[in-house]
């Protein structure tokens, strides 16, 4: 995970609305860098005080005017546009709603005129709601069965160190592989996993990690 | 130099071994069970004596571990000291078959410290106590939890058929071959050389429920009772290496206080496989839900369901991110199986692990166990979460987006 790629995803990690790998890269990242956790602290602040502030109260006259205003805009529009219109429709006549013969009646009943604005309303309103349902949706596709199984998998092994005659130092083997399977593209960018490749013995630390210095996952990312 | 020399040549002969072993094909263990084995008795007062006494043993060794897996195999080898009653230190060397590099795991009796040199990390889990606390006496069913090593010794002598085989000579010393046959089909079985001089296990074979053998552990060489400095279970982390810390296993709790704390209705199997137990049920958090994890066992084998519980909310959205019917239906484990009530479910293999996994009510399980399928579904089928508690309002909202995104992004 690099710093880039850790803050454009920094307002989602804030909102929880990363997928499970993400999540975890991400919070391993602020685990490792000061930088971008001092870019986290500032957003969630930044966030925290805009959460706090009360939403302005429009003056009384606001709404009728805007829709004086809307009115005007389109009338007018309507003289601009109406022929092309007619004529786009005319082309059309089996799919446009907006068919003089149908559309015309349709759109000047009041129930229509109700209904329509408030369909596109709660259409424009369902819209984020909707790209996010997509969003995880995708992510669910891209999401390993490994990463949603190998915390439980893990869980299971560690349970049975402590069953009589279990062989711990089987059980060690595979809890630690499947540790270093789990955390190796967490703490790991690209760049650092080519230069590890050979490594055996020596520690050979990111320069990112500041020296002697502790973390904690305070979210196990499971 | 010389000893370099020695050592190396040690570890290139041990190491031809084991890839031999590795391309061997693994013999299959007749699983059949005709009733107590021969020094039955024997074999028993032997194993009660490793359970018991098996950490007051202190060694020096070196250990080699193979694994079988349905897709393949790993194979390490491992120095390992040991000072009783709780300290621990374990080398585990380079292996092409294992493709890892060199790791240190260190148990101080607190915690465990696993120093990845190729990461750069130390990984710190502390609370990884020895001995788990266990309540009451043995488990006669579902909603007992069974008590220590006692309870697991009974346990053990109902649900298997303990045999002494013969004596052989392995690392050196002399060893009773005892092998452990399940009564109950569909299980694991052992066999397991126990020294004769000291209670300590000398080999391992562990055999799948179809009789094929999925690991063997085995020293090459020990030492018992050496004088070891205390220093060698201090782990001297090397500058700039990070240490993570990872949230240690918990205790096991009886059924009850696990509901109490979970602060969720717990659903457990009404039916587990014959001879299992409820042992106890631990809770992991996962982002922001706890996850209820239960332990049954047989004496050796064990089986965890873990569970989580429904998550209110307008898109049901679940540690992990995705809403967990979309992850559910897009993550294949596996292939598909329904249980009785029609329910779909994921059965997959898992290194030698079966796992089965499937949504009801809201709750999200997974059944865990080195058992045949057929166990995992029977107790899959007797699971009877409460209905849903979900709030109207969310499954309403629920609806509406997903009519939304069907309809925008999916043209259904």
């Amino acid at each position: 995970m690099t710093c880039e790629k850790a803050m454009s995803l920094m307002s989602a990690y804030l909102d929880k609305e990363l997928g499970f790998d993400e999540f975890r890269q991400v919070e391993l990242h602020l685990a490792y860098c000061e930088t971008c956790s001092q870019e986290y602290e500032s957003l969630k602040a930044t966030k925290d005080v805009l959460g706090t502030l009360r939403a302005a109260e429009l003056p009384r006259e606001f709404w009728p005017e805007l829709r004086e205003r809307l009115g005007a805009c389109a009338a007018e529009q309507e003289k601009t546009c109406g022929a092309r219109r007619d004529g786009l429709a005319r082309r059309d006549r089996r799919r446009s709603i907006l068919h003089p013969s149908m559309g015309a009646g349709l759109f000047s009943s009041p129930i229509a005129k109700a209904v329509v604005p408030a369909f596109l309303v709660l259409l424009l309103a369902a819209l984020p709601a909707a790209w996010s349902a997509h969003r995880r949706a995708a992510e669910a596709e891209v999401c390993s069965w490994t990463d949603t199984i190998e915390p439980y998998f893990r869980d299971y092994i560690i349970s049975e160190y402590d069953r009589p005659l279990s062989d711990k130092t089987s059980l060690g083997f595979v809890v630690t592989g499947q540790a270093v399977t789990m955390y190796t593209s967490d703490l790991l960018g690209p760049s650092d996993k080519a230069a590890h490749a050979g490594s055996i013995r020596e520690a050979s630390p990111s320069p990112a990690k500041p020296p002697g210095t502790e973390y904690t996952l305070i979210s196990y990312p499971r | 130099m010389n000893k370099r020399l020695a050592c190396a040549v040690t570890v290139a002969l041990v190491a031809m071994v084991v890839i031999g072993i590795v391309a061997y094909q693994p013999a299959a263990e007749t699983q059949t069970n005709t009733g107590p084995g021969p020094g039955a008795d024997q074999a028993l007062a032997l194993l009660r004596d490793v359970i018991e006494r098996g950490n007051e043993v202190s060694f020096k060794a070196t250990q080699t571990i193979i694994l079988w897996y349905p897709t393949g195999s790993s194979a390490c080898i491992t120095n390992v000291m040991h000072k009783a009653p709780n300290l621990t230190r374990t080398e585990y060397l380079p292996s092409a078959t294992a493709t890892s590099g060199y790791r240190v795991v260190i148990s101080d009796g607190e915690s465990t410290w696993h120093y990845e040199p190729s990461l750069g990390v130390v990984f710190h889990m502390p609370g990884t106590a020895p001995e788990r606390a266990r309540q009451q006496k043995p488990g006669t069913g579902p909603g007992t939890v069974s008590a220590a090593s006692n309870s697991a010794f009974s346990l053990i002598e109902r649900n298997y058929t303990v045999s002494l085989m013969s004596t052989e000579s392995l690392a050196g010393r002399r060893a009773h071959v005892i092998r452990l046959r399940p009564v109950n089909p569909g299980n694991p079985s052992r066999r397991i050389w126990v020294d004769t001089e000291y209670p300590f296990i000398l080999r391992t074979e562990k055999y799948r429920p179809n009789g094929f053998l999925s690991s063997l552990s085995f020293y090459n060489d020990i030492e018992f009772m050496p004088e070891i400095a205390d220093d060698a279970f201090r782990l001297q982390v090397p500058p700039r290496v990070a240490i993570v810390t990872l949230p240690g296993a918990g205790s096991l709790v009886s059924l009850e206080d696990l509901q109490k704390r979970a602060g969720f209705s717990v659903p457990v199997p009404n039916v587990v496989p014959a001879g299992y137990v409820l042992e106890g049920g631990t809770l992991t958090p996962r982002e922001d839900v706890q996850i209820a994890h239960i332990r049954f066992t047989d004496g050796l084998n064990t089986i965890s369901l873990f569970i989580v519980p429904p998550v209110s909310g307008a898109t049901g959205r679940r540690p992990g991110g995705p809403n967990i019917e979309d992850q559910f239906d897009a993550v294949s484990l596996g292939r598909q199986v329904l249980l009785d009530d029609g329910t779909k479910a994921q059965l997959a293999d898992y290194q030698d692990a079966k796992l089965l996994r499937w949504l009801k009510s809201g709750y999200e399980f997974t059944l865990i166990g080195e058992v045949d399928e057929s166990l995992l579904l029977q107790m899959a089928n007797s699971v009877d979460p409460p209905q849903s508690q979900e709030p109207l309002r969310n499954r309403f909202e629920g609806s509406v987006i997903r009519f939304f995104y069907e309809f925008l992004w999916t043209g259904k």
